[in-house]
């Protein structure tokens, strides 16, 4: 990106990092991405009783050049996969999604030939929040858990370790299939 | 004649835009009227400044759901710890979106963990599907499953939100042991159902004080 | 008369548990003779003075739950529109959808499309319903007659497959431009994805209940 990029790992950029992390996750703005009853919660979240903007995120972009953070609220038909796949990819990086709702996470209760199962299958999901719809306490809640991760977010060279750290444990863990838990 | 008797022509533009626009009143209002009116509309803004505000403060309080709010589920206990849960599956039958998972066990006299015959071995709940309806709550036929108002549940991971029996099962409660252990001296899976069981009986292990 | 089985339509037995042990017999009504009561005699008195070819048309009128319905053979269909949309004692002037429905038992009537047509003029209502067979379901657009039938049309063409000759544009209107088959017939199969659970998957609702 910049500057940050080429610094040494030390002081420096982990300072660089907390002031980076520290202004991305205090003015994260959500892409409008409403497609069904979850939209409704979202727009809840952003009204006066629960006001996101307490949080910097009150303005849901309509662009997506000018979003960092795509709540996908709702279910997702296959027919608005390859849409919602060109929003996210028109979306400047650094980008977060989080996938709200039973459906968007996973399917839901909408387990057939339409919907696609999971908005994981299309773009990379930050976090992922149950309920049908989840009230805009926990849209909140999944938002301050974004903000956490956001604000420790890495840099340059120590980026690029986290990366590989990242890529190891994924390649070493089970899938869930395997996890036989209390299972024998 | 009527111009829908012709077999394909559509009829008159009589109901079109030129008549609309004809009949419709003008919408600019510039006389002194309308400038108090106007005034009316600001004094709401205005007076709204020193009306209460709605705002909840979310993180730091946390306003109580409603009672009957469906949030996590929860697998709960007998007085003296054994638990509720028989492995019946009416559950994972009731639910509509396939979200729960359930295989039953045998219980034996050297690992009782449910009053009676069966126990629930494996309980997972897959809260990715869950559409938090209720139905299984309704199906529960030993109210072993109950949902609890807690709602703070989203994760980074799909195997972080399929909940495992451990994850979902009640604390244990002063007076109450951890399964395994034998029933309560002298009584059937009957006398667990009629509440007739106060606590864990010291024969049947060491209590342990939570 | 023909029976399903599954977990719907069946009152009183106080079983819901959908292992398809409950047996409903649904009745299909069958013609009915008149008087049709209401204003129903009336629609179809004139019907037939404006149409002469009624009885060629018409394969039999149904009134049942207090509606009016009039089978139409396909090669007439558009004529009987016509005829219902411009006689003045008539004047159905607003059709308020076309719908599909599938019956896969019935040999060589397998699809149905079905007009509901709204008289604003003389608030009255009736149903048009056309029978064609899987292996050739064509059938006259009624876009020229009434307007609003063009997206309805789209739409009974996605999820049936019954071709509307002389539609403007008979595209796919819900499903994707690429999507094979259609998936209101009742053989489409409802897919899915087995359920993941940690060492464990439920497979998914159509192999695992019965839908029928």
């Amino acid at each position: 990106m910049g500057l940050e990029e080429k610094l040494p790992s030390g002081v420096v950029l982990t300072s660089v990092e907390k002031l980076a992390g520290y202004m991305r996750k205090s003015s994260l703005w959500p892409a409008t991405f409403g497609l069904a009853c979850c939209a409704i919660e979202m727009m809840a979240a952003g009204a006066g009783r629960y006001d996101l903007a307490r949080f910097g995120m009150e303005v849901f972009r309509a662009s997506p050049r000018q979003a960092d953070l795509m709540i996908v609220a709702g279910r997702v038909s296959n027919k608005m996969a390859p849409v919602l796949r060109q929003i996210y990819d028109q979306m400047a990086a650094p980008k977060w999604v989080i996938a709200m709702g039973a459906c968007a996470s996973s399917g839901g209760m909408f387990n057939n030939y339409a919907i696609v199962q999971g908005v994981d299958h299309i773009v990379p999901v930050d976090i992922y929040l149950p309920g049908c719809p989840p009230r805009p306490e926990m849209l909140m809640d999944a938002i301050l858990k974004l903000h956490e991760n956001i604000g420790d977010a890495k840099l340059g060279s120590n980026r690029e370790r986290v990366i590989r750290e990242v890529e190891a444990a994924a390649l070493a863990a089970k899938p869930t299939i395997q996890i036989t838990g209390l299972l024998s | 004649m009527n111009p829908m008797d012709n077999e394909l022509t559509p009829r008159d533009n009589e109901f079109g835009l030129a008549k609309a626009a004809a009949e419709s009143a003008p919408i600019l209002d510039q006389s002194a009227g309308s400038f108090f009116k106007q005034l009316q509309g600001f004094w709401v803004t205005f007076i709204m400044q020193f009306k209460k505000v709605n705002t909840v403060q979310y993180p730091e309080v946390k306003e109580p759901t409603a009672e009957r709010f469906h949030g996590r589920h929860q697998l709960n206990r007998h007085p003296d710890g054994l638990e509720k849960c028989i492995g019946c599956e009416l559950c994972a039958w009731a639910c509509p979106a396939d979200a729960i998972y359930v295989e039953g066990g045998d219980n034996t006299p050297d690992a009782q963990f449910s009053p009676g015959e069966r126990y629930g071995k494996v309980y997972q709940i897959n809260y990715l599907r869950c559409v938090f309806c209720g139905l299984c709550i309704e199906a529960c036929p030993t109210r072993a499953l109950t949902m609890t108002n807690e709602y703070e549940l989203a994760d980074e991971s799909r195997s972080k939100l399929i909940f495992e029996k451990e994850d979902l099962l009640a604390p244990l409660r002063a007076g109450m042991l951890m399964p395994p252990h034998p029933m309560y001296p002298g009584s059937t899976d009957t006398t667990y159902y009629k509440g007739e069981v106060p606590g864990a009986d010291p024969s049947q292990g060491a209590t342990t004080n939570v | 008369m023909s029976e399903s089985k599954g977990s719907f339509g069946v009152a009183g037995s106080g079983d819901t548990s959908g292992y398809s042990g409950l047996v409903r017999t649904k009745v299909t009504p069958g013609s009915s003779e008149r008087p049709f009561g209401g204003y129903f005699d009336e629609v179809a008195d004139e019907l037939e003075r404006a149409f002469p070819e009624f009885g060629a048309a018409i394969e039999k009128v149904v009134i049942d739950r207090n509606e009016l319905t009039l089978y139409v053979k396909r090669d007439h269909l558009r004529a009987v529109a016509l005829t219902l949309r411009n006689t003045e004692s008539l004047r159905f002037e607003m059709c308020m959808g076309v719908n599909g429905v599938h019956y896969p038992d019935e040999k060589d009537r397998e699809l149905h499309a079905v007009y509901e047509l709204l008289s604003l003029t003389h608030n009255r209502r009736v149903r048009l319903e056309v029978a064609l067979p899987d292996s050739d379901p064509h059938l006259p657009s009624l876009v020229e007659v009434w307007g609003g039938v063009n997206w309805h049309e789209r739409e009974t063409f996605d999820m049936f497959g019954i071709i509307f000759d002389g539609h403007p544009g008979l595209t796919r209107i819900l499903m994707p431009d690429d999507w094979q088959g259609h998936p209101q017939r009742k053989d489409y199969p409802l897919g899915g994805i087995p359920v993941e659970y940690k060492g464990a998957t439920i497979p998914p609702p159509s192999e695992r209940r019965t839908y029928r």
